[in-house]
């Protein structure tokens, strides 16, 4: 124990990286997974923290958890990830088409065979929720890779516009309509999928 | 009698939404700001389709389930790394702490 430790009388955190991998690799690993929606690539991106981790420990003021400092820099990387993959050749187009009629007198509205259906009494239901949720993130996967990740830095790391755009490279009007049409084709995959 | 059709067609889009500029406005409604004319027109909108209420009920309960699949339960993990894939992470961890 050091001197210094010793005189502060506040519990200070330490760094134990022989025990990372044993004590948060499952956890990150679970915490990349959701958000990256790929094992292999979540793999890759829990390594490189680690391996940044180690770089940075001078940066460990011990203020926070061992877990939370990592989590930090894992974040990073998960956004370095969408980063390049929404700015990358991966850049699909989506033929993804809106569910509203194009012309005439009801321009703009529904179309008859792709209107929403009433699912409220079966996702309400608990026993349900796990399903739902597998669903939904098969539904996230389906999303052109740009979209979704617009969609995991808005709604998962509650960034605000400008820095989902930042990141995740559109502008702030592209945004709005990458939200839009991101929404509505998750909502109906899932109906699709789910009744 | 046209011309009053007219009139009135033009002043019921001025009020009036469709599905796609509503659903597009519940959208900038839950995650920004909308004005309060766009308020008032995706109320107006709202109490005559019931197809924009569901999908204004369905998108926010599934914004809260991405939230929540968003948050790791330690206790209740769904996927572990394998063992090869942990004594791997290991092997790099203890290659970088001995080039010091």
């Amino acid at each position: 124990m050091t001197e210094s430790s010793e005189i502060d009388t506040k519990l200070k955190h330490e760094l134990n990286p022989q025990l990372w991998v044993k004590n948060h690799g499952d956890y990150l690993y679970n915490f990349a997974y959701y958000r990256v929606n790929n094992k292999e690539v979540s793999e890759d991106v829990v390594q490189e923290t680690f391996i940044a981790a180690l770089k940075a420990q001078k940066s460990f003021r011990g203020e926070s958890t061992e877990l939370t400092w990592l989590l930090s820099i894992l974040k990073r990387k998960v956004i370095d990830y969408f980063r390049k993959v929404s700015s990358g050749k991966e850049r699909t187009v989506s033929d993804y088409t809106l569910p509203f009629q194009d012309e005439g007198m009801f321009e703009g509205h529904w179309l008859v065979n792709r209107l929403p259906k009433d699912w409220s009494t079966d996702a309400d239901s608990s026993l349900n929720q796990e399903e739902f949720q597998q669903i939904l993130e098969v539904c996230l996967s389906l999303l052109p890779p740009k979209w979704r990740s617009v969609f995991v830095l808005k709604f998962m790391e509650e960034l605000n516009s400008d820095e989902v755009c930042k990141e995740a490279g559109c502008t702030p009007s592209n945004f709005w309509v990458i939200i839009h049409r991101a929404r509505l084709k998750l909502r109906e995959c899932i109906e699709n999928k789910w009744l | 009698m046209k011309d009053l059709k007219k009139i009135v067609g033009k002043g019921i889009t001025l009020v009036m939404l469709n599905c796609d500029k509503a659903t597009f406005l519940l959208t900038k409604k839950e995650i920004g700001n909308i004005t309060f004319i766009e308020v008032l027109k995706l109320k107006i909108h709202l109490l005559s389709c019931k197809y924009c209420r569901r999908f204004a009920q369905q998108s926010t309960f599934i914004t809260k389930q991405i939230y929540s699949l968003s948050i790791i339960d330690p206790n209740n993990l769904k996927l572990k790394l394998t063992d090869e894939q942990k004594i791997c992470m290991q092997h790099n961890i203890d290659n970088q702490l001995s080039k010091k």
